[in-house]
């Protein structure tokens, strides 16, 4: 599989990305999915097959909330399994980029 | 056929196969989507392309359910389509599954005969040990034919549990490979 490189470290971080939006505040799939599609670049629809998976792995949980315009809203919340993983990801992120920064960083 | 008609026909189209209220579920949630991009006054063709290709999401989607089906039952049956669903997104080189797939199969093959071997052996001799005049009497052939069924039942449950890692590693393999679509901005440009 050969892929932009800017691709695969997308791919590697939407998970914790995903996470990190909804440990500030319960989230519905359309918005995180504008949201990380503005900030990464990332297309839409990506992040349905995602959530699936959080939910399946139980990171993340589901709950509805009436609205008023349409139908009721999906909301994802972070479990507190969800929560330990974030802090995992968030961790290895910032000692991988610290390490990369090492290397990279410091050519001028 | 509007741009939502046709993600979602080729959306439930990719997932044919998968259980029925799974498929509903999923459909929801992009019909949501598209109900709250219109509501942002964004045009269908734009919700559709921002959103990828339906059947590329179909076959992640697909693979999901199938690794949730397989870890809550795993059988044979769930196993294979979690090697099929992985192989579909790619996430399985088809050169190395050339290779090592027959090497696999030649090894279970392998150890399945030792485990018949073992069995039979050991039926063999608490049915015709009293006959084989073995020293130590009537205990020799009732203790050698137990233990080689106890080995091959520890051999089997061995067999079982390796092929079980396996599978599960494919799955988490396979989802880590999960494909990333790259955000369309306008429908048909690529970015």
């Amino acid at each position: 599989m050969t892929e932009p490189i800017d691709i695969q470290l997308k791919k590697g971080v939407l998970e914790l990305c995903v996470l990190e939006l909804l440990s500030r505040e319960d989230g519905y799939a359309y918005d995180i999915a504008s949201r990380l599609a503005e900030a990464i670049g990332m297309g839409e629809g990506t992040v349905y097959p995602l959530m699936r998976r959080l939910h399946t792995e139980g990171l993340v949980e589901t709950y509805f909330v009436e609205s008023s315009t349409g139908p009721a809203r999906k909301y994802y919340r972070i479990t507190r399994a969800g929560k330990a993983e974030l802090v995992r990801e968030r961790n290895a992120w910032h000692s991988f980029t610290h390490a990369v920064n090492e290397i990279v960083g410091a050519r001028k | 056929m509007s741009a939502r008609a046709e993600f979602l026909t080729t959306l439930r189209a990719g997932l044919r196969g998968a259980p029925a209220s799974s498929i509903d579920e999923i459909v929801a949630d992009y019909i949501a989507h598209f109900d709250e991009g219109f509501a942002a006054n964004r045009s269908e063709a734009d919700i559709a392309a921002a959103l990828g290709d339906p059947l590329v999401l179909a076959d992640e989607l697909r693979l999901e359910l199938c690794i949730g089906k397989f870890e809550s039952a795993p059988s044979p049956r769930s196993a294979a389509k979690v090697i099929g669903g992985a192989i579909v997104v790619g996430a399985i080189n088809t050169l190395l599954l050339c290779i090592v797939g027959p090497l696999l199969a030649l090894l279970a093959l392998a150890a399945t005969l030792a485990i018949l071997t073992a069995a039979g052996t050991g039926v063999w001799f608490l049915i015709a040990g009293a006959s084989l005049g073995l020293p130590g009497g009537i205990g020799t052939p009732v203790l050698c034919g137990l233990g080689l069924l106890a080995a091959a039942v520890s051999m089997s449950a061995l067999l079982l549990l390796g092929a079980r890692a396996l599978v599960g590693g494919i799955a988490r393999h396979a989802r880590l490979a999960y494909r990333f679509l790259p955000r369309v901005s306008k429908p048909g440009t690529p970015t």
